[in-house]
């Protein structure tokens, strides 16, 4: 019985983010006489927004909770799209083996960016930046500069429709959720993640782990790069590290991500965070918000929730030792007055 | 340490010596003395043929010509079918293009004019520009030419700066991106819309070729609506793809809304396809688009009847740079710079209405039918092959643009 | 008596610099070493050397701070408008000096008395700062100091590179006495390499931050006032890729990116000059953006390579 409650109030904490968020968004632009927040194709935007932004937030969190920032991100979306895209175009491939072309080389990026971060030993925001300078001069040579484009090909990009997008979410946070709670990877990055020095010390094997990481980080970004090429029919290259920006709208998921872990899982609690963000940004659009005091607003949002998951645990903290002095005085009254 | 130090110093002066020959720098020129010859020395002939002299390769003139272009986004569709022009056009003739990387800010700009100088460039094209006025001053300090930013009132608005001998003036095409969002207008008119989105691209970010081609819009809805036809802009969609989801949420607000028939945008409307599919509207909606350019893929949706019509620019007439350029480096600045003033070049543009005229328009921008202004065409404005030529032909030639007019002059 | 490889080891950034110069000198042809070519070089490289000279102090004191290309773009801008409201010069200055402090103050008391990571807060300060600037800018993208209610001094080429010169070196003058002779330097390295111990030894590391930020804000203060002299206009997207100009400097510079004993005060300078030598001769060689990235990316993780072999741990970095 215990156990139900406790998983039921887990529950109710996991969701409580976007529920509350989502009502917030639904009340405030009802009430400014805008309809439509929502419901209808813009909760069909709000989803794809949450997914794309999701996969995202999720390439990030492998890589940032274990100290490494890794700039690559963007990059890695965009050559995997654009190569993998190419190959699927070349052999006419169906929307299935577009996904696993694309999946394929977001991995062997991410395998490249692993690999060059243990080789070398540098700081990962450094090795990244010169990894995504190399993938990005990639991205701009294939076909010519154009990037990929599947213009009025309705049949192959039904990625970015909720049924498929859903399906594909779904099998990668089974897939996530598995790897990080029930393996022997996820124990080592957990432990690595709380004490390196220690966890190295004691056999876990960094530089496996590390390389792990990188490759499921760049799977999430060909994930997120099949969306846009599904939602929009066609990606760019970009050049003089252009790419970096694609990081910006993963920070509020990932961090309202592990404010939710140790309630229901990271994985999940970053698709809740992304939700949220999803809600935020459509929302602000249909009040008529402007592009730059929407950044602004943004971006206040995720300084006051960093500032907030960074510095709870000072009032548990504080709430903890006010019971326990609570618990002191009344020991010594009850002692005195024996 | 310090032996290992003077070994090193040594070392860096004996590289330094060999690298720069020994020999002094010289000052930037003051007055626009043409690096590859010299004003009003009689051009020698080679392979015993008339005319002036030739490259090694058979290609004109003799010593290259090396240009500087100040790019803002090296991977735009724009920028890559004109690099494609600039390639074919350097077959015939010595010319080399030095393009810069993404620039978007002014010290990026100038720092980039001081690269193409100490490079030896002959010229810089202000294909973008940020700095206004100290971009042209700074490439005249170098003595470099400058070309471009017709439409810039910091540059072709001043008097001074026209009077600049380095500057030789732009292709103009009016108030072109203003005469872009109108036309638009026009084209979703005839297509019947009524109701019509409005996507404003970089307008809110205060990017003055957005904020034109929208305010040319408005004026023609307004034209319109005095006119007493029954139009009006019902939802504006900001920003671009792919930057923050705002984007894509203004894109579902306008496809959701009822009785929508007509799209104008600011910029390619590409990106409206997929949506506009999986909203179920596909060729509900007519599109007009500003500044697109003909592609196979602009090509198929006039087919599918995506687009009702195109505001392109011509990719020829941002390479009147070229034979401009040409003739001031060979000494022959006077005809591009009459009465000691820079000229503009006028230059048409196409309104694209249909399929076959998309086509045909595709087809003379390194298509089948090559292009609309040929290597051959640009010879008649080279005062070393035409000794007659005067400023006024280079617009007759770089608007007579129409399909007519293009047919004519290439059978 | 140390051994060559670790004189080699030590002195690699200065190496890298002048094996960088001398390859593009060697294959520009001499074109990068012509007076002009240095001339035009000392501007570009002003703007990066003086933020990341300034930054020695900051990431030396084990703080982070992305955010220098938005405090660049605002005291820029903020500046510009001072300029063209007064047609002054000094209020200009003053200006650009006033909004680099305040923004500094503020992420040193942030990073003092707020436990978050700074890193993270400061990429996100730095795209908060760019949108306030759009904010502040309403419609127009850029802004002229030719439009100042008094005409602006304009500067020749050779009065640009004796502003240059003399602002430069007085700044770097300043920074090597405060980092290397004063207590100042030795609070940074102390409380960049071990905060424990900079706490148990009383010290306090919010006048220390204080210190450290307020030195870098003077850098990029002067930076935005050299930017306004040279480019006589200010944009949103002024100083746009500065947090990561910065990076690059200081770990090409061969400065270790957490702080601490092994900070040196030349690595924003040396870094500075490698950067602007290697992306001034990329240009020059006019290769196309796809090949130029490419190089730019080995010839980084080559230099940064050696340059870190002095601090390098058992332990992956972080």
């Amino acid at each position: 019985m215990n156990k139900l409650k406790h998983v039921v109030k887990n529950t109710l904490i996991t969701i409580a983010p976007a529920v509350i968020v989502y009502l917030l968004f639904f009340a405030a632009t009802n009430l400014f006489g805008e309809k439509g927040f929502g419901v209808g194709g813009d909760l069909k935007t709000i989803l794809w927004t949450t997914i794309y932004s999701g996969f995202i937030a999720l390439a990030m969190s492998y890589n940032l909770t274990s100290g490494r920032f890794d700039f690559s991100v963007g990059s890695v979306l965009l050559l995997s799209v654009i190569a993998g895209g190419n190959v699927a175009a070349h052999f006419k491939f169906g929307p299935v083996m577009l996904l696993v072309c694309v999946l394929v080389v977001g991995m062997l990026c991410g395998l490249v960016s692993g690999i060059v971060y243990i080789t070398l030993k540098l700081p990962p925001m450094v090795s990244s930046l010169g990894v995504a300078m190399v993938f990005e001069a990639i991205g701009f040579t294939i076909n010519k500069g154009k990037g990929i484009r599947f213009l009025g090909r309705f049949d192959l990009l039904i990625w970015s429709q909720p049924k498929y997008s859903l399906l594909l979410v779904g099998v990668v946070l089974i897939i996530l959720i598995y790897l990080l709670n029930f393996t022997k990877f996820g124990y080592n990055c957990h432990s690595l993640k709380t004490g390196q020095k220690n966890a190295v010390e004691v056999g876990v094997n960094e530089n496996i782990n590390s390389v792990i990481c990188y490759v499921i980080a760049g799977a999430m970004m060909a994930c997120a790069g099949l969306l846009y090429l599904c939602r929009n029919g066609m990606v760019a290259p970009e050049a003089g590290l252009a790419s970096s920006s694609y990081m910006m709208s993963a920070f509020l998921p990932m961090f309202i991500g592990q404010a939710l872990a140790p309630y229901s899982d990271r994985n999940i609690g970053t698709m809740v965070g992304a939700f949220c963000q999803a809600c935020l940004t459509s929302g602000l659009v249909k009040l008529g918000c402007g592009s730059s005091m929407k950044t602004v607003l943004d971006g206040a949002v995720v300084l006051l929730f960093l500032v907030y998951t960074s510095n709870s645990y000072k009032f548990s903290l504080h709430l903890a030792c006010k019971a326990k002095m609570a618990q002191a005085l009344q020991a010594v009254s009850a002692a005195i007055n024996k | 340490m310090k032996k290992f130090i003077a070994l090193l110093l040594a070392l860096v002066m004996a590289f330094g010596l060999v690298a720069c020959g020994g020999g002094s720098t010289p000052a930037p020129s003051n007055s626009p003395a043409p690096s590859s010859s010299q004003p009003g020395t009689e051009p020698s002939t080679q392979l015993g043929t008339d005319g002036p002299a030739l490259s090694a390769d058979g290609r004109y003139p003799a010593e290259t010509v090396k240009i500087g272009f100040v790019n803002y986004d090296p991977t735009a569709e724009q920028w890559l079918k004109l690099e494609e022009y600039f390639d074919y056009l350097s077959k015939y003739y010595n010319i080399e293009i030095m393009a810069s990387e993404a620039l978007n800010t002014a010290e990026g700009e100038l720092d980039f004019i001081d690269a193409c100088a100490a490079a030896g460039c002959d010229a810089v094209y202000g294909y973008y520009n940020v700095s206004n006025e100290q971009a042209l001053l700074k490439c005249a300090e170098k003595g470099m030419y400058y070309f471009g930013q017709g439409a810039n009132p910091a540059i072709s608005g001043n008097d001074e700066m026209m009077s600049n001998p380095y500057y030789l003036g732009s292709f103009y095409v009016g108030n072109a991106d203003y005469q872009y969002g109108y036309g638009c207008i026009e084209m979703l008119v005839e297509a019947g819309c009524h109701k019509i989105v409005g996507v404003s691209g970089g307008k809110n970010f205060g990017v003055q070729l957005f904020i034109d081609r929208w305010e040319g819009a408005m004026k023609a809805i307004d034209d319109y609506k005095a006119k007493g036809y029954d139009i009006e802009l019902v939802y504006e969609v900001p920003g671009f793809p792919g930057t923050d989801g705002s984007f894509e949420s203004g894109q579902t607000t306008a496809l959701s809304m009822e009785g929508v028939d007509g799209i104008f945008s600011t910029l390619t409307a590409l990106m409206w396809i997929q949506p506009m599919q999986e909203a179920g509207k596909f060729g509900q909606i007519k599109v007009a688009a500003a500044g697109e350019t003909m592609s196979d893929a602009a090509i198929g949706m006039f087919g599918a009847g995506f687009y009702v019509g195109t505001a392109t620019e011509i990719i020829d007439c941002f390479g009147s740079a070229i034979p401009v350029i040409l003739n001031a480096v060979t000494g022959h600045a006077d005809v591009v710079r009459p009465n000691g003033k820079a000229a503009m070049v006028n230059c048409g543009w196409w309104k694209v209405t249909n399929v076959e005229q998309a086509g045909f328009y595709s087809s003379i921008q390194g298509g089948d039918n090559g292009w609309a202004i040929t290597a051959e065409d640009i010879r008649s404005l080279l005062a070393d092959f035409n000794p007659d030529v005067t400023q006024e032909d280079f617009s007759a030639l770089y608007s007579a643009t129409t399909m007519d007019e293009i047919l004519a002059r290439h059978h | 008596m140390k051994k060559l490889k670790d004189i080699l080891k030590d002195y690699f950034p200065i190496l890298g610099l002048v094996l960088v110069a001398v390859i593009f000198a060697i294959l520009t042809k001499g074109k990068l070493i012509k007076l002009s070519t240095l001339q035009s070089m000392l501007s570009t490289v002003m703007l990066t050397a003086l933020v990341s000279i300034g930054s020695v102090f900051v990431f030396g004191s084990g703080c982070f701070d992305m955010s220098m290309g938005g405090t660049l773009c605002m005291s820029t801008v903020v500046g510009c408008y001072a300029g063209i409201a007064t047609g002054n010069v000094v209020v200009m200055l003053l200006a650009c000096l006033a909004v680099s402090l305040l923004l500094n103050i503020l992420k040193a008391l942030f990073a003092s008395y707020v436990e978050v990571p700074l890193f993270i807060v400061t990429i996100v300060l730095g795209s908060i700062l760019s949108a306030l600037v759009l904010v502040i800018m309403g419609k127009e993208t850029t802004i002229y100091l030719s439009n100042a209610v008094r005409k602006l001094p304009e500067l020749t080429p050779n009065g640009l590179t004796i502003l240059n010169l003399v602002v430069l070196v007085l700044y770097f003058g300043l920074c090597v006495v405060l980092f290397n002779y004063t207590r100042l330097g030795r609070e940074v390295k102390l409380l960049g390499g071990n905060p424990v111990t900079f706490r148990q030894t009383g010290l306090n590391p919010v006048r220390v931050k204080l210190l450290a930020f307020i030195v870098a804000a003077v850098g990029v203060a002067l930076a935005a006032f050299v930017l306004l002299m040279r480019t006589r206009t200010a944009g949103a997207s002024t100083g746009g890729s500065m947090g990561t100009d910065v990076m690059v400097a200081l770990v090409l510079g061969g400065m270790p990116l957490t702080g601490g004993p092994r900070s040196r005060i030349s690595a924003g300078l040396i870094g500075a000059a490698t950067i602007t030598i290697l992306n001034t001769g990329l240009t020059i060689l006019g290769l196309s953006t796809a090949v130029i990235q490419i190089f730019r990316a080995i010839v980084f993780l080559g230099v940064v390579y050696v340059a870190s072999m002095t601090y390098r741990t058992k332990l992956l970095p972080r």
